[in-house]
């Protein structure tokens, strides 16, 4: 019998200044979908200049590959 | 006996080759493991006198000749990101007195608690990670939605008396103090 969840790490850290306060800095590793809802915009000119190519990516998959009210996690295959 | 087998081939002896056996531990109070030694050895085995004790007499010898621990293998905390932040490195020594703090990001509080999953290197001077099996959830205020307010997780590592690694971590939002204790370290001994 095997573990059928899976829990992502959602905490990082800036390795070159690990006791730094720059919120900002973490923003490029906020999940994609996440990021849109901090943005307020789903305008896709907007967002195709804020999002990285990774989040893009997870927030396209988030609107139109998950089903509706499933979690906004995204990409929870992706192993820990 | 499969481990003695496996001790001998790994020091490239044979039986007859072993001078003398000296059992030592609770396991030398079975009988049938001292039968099937001498069925081994022949009549080189000895038992220890107060074999439970001798481990802690070698432990009290140790300490007492200026050795020290060091850690053997990083521990690392896996990031978002899926890389890993070392927060005790190879090679350290384990000094009770040393701590290191280190300000983490929680880019996801959805999950109303950021998580650090805590990894060790699978060998030494490998870039391999193993998951140990320890995560500290860190309770943290799931409404936060301006970057800005990111929550801070503060946390704090420190080394105990017996070579284990605390870790006490504290949102920014919600304040309270989660900590966890990674037991298993691998460690060395050098002398001072």
């Amino acid at each position: 019998m095997t573990s059928n969840i899976l829990v992502k790490s959602n905490i990082w850290i800036d390795k070159q200044r690990p006791e730094s306060e720059l919120p900002y800095a973490a923003a490029q590793h906020i999940p994609g979908d996440l990021m849109v809802e901090f943005l307020g915009t789903r305008d896709k000119r907007v967002l195709q200049t804020r999002l990285t190519g990774r989040q893009m990516e997870e927030y396209l998959a988030y609107r139109y590959f998950l089903y509706r009210g499933q979690s906004g996690l995204a990409f929870l295959d992706r192993e820990i | 006996m499969d481990c003695v087998d496996r001790c001998l081939k790994k020091a490239r002896l044979t039986a007859g080759l072993v001078d003398h056996v000296l059992m030592v531990g609770g396991t030398s109070c079975i009988p049938l493991v001292g039968r099937m030694l001498e069925k081994m050895f022949g009549a080189k085995v000895i038992v220890a006198k107060e074999p439970d004790a001798a481990i802690a007499r070698g432990a009290a010898i140790v300490a007492a000749e200026s050795w020290e621990p060091f850690n053997v293998k990083s521990v690392a905390v896996k990031l978002a990101d899926d890389s890993f932040f070392t927060v005790l490195p190879a090679d350290r020594v384990l000094k009770p007195s040393a701590s290191s703090s280190f300000t983490f990001y929680c880019v996801d509080p959805r999950p109303a608690s950021a998580n650090l999953f805590f990894f060790e290197q699978s060998a030494i001077g490998d870039q391999q990670y193993r998951a140990l099996d320890m995560y500290l959830p860190v309770p943290i205020d799931p409404e936060i939605r301006i970057i800005a307010n990111l929550d801070r997780i503060v946390a704090k590592f420190s080394v105990t008396e017996d070579a284990t690694l605390r870790c006490e971590a504290q949102s920014g939002s919600i304040g309270t103090t989660k900590e966890c204790e990674i037991f298993d370290l691998s460690f060395g001994l050098q002398l001072t």
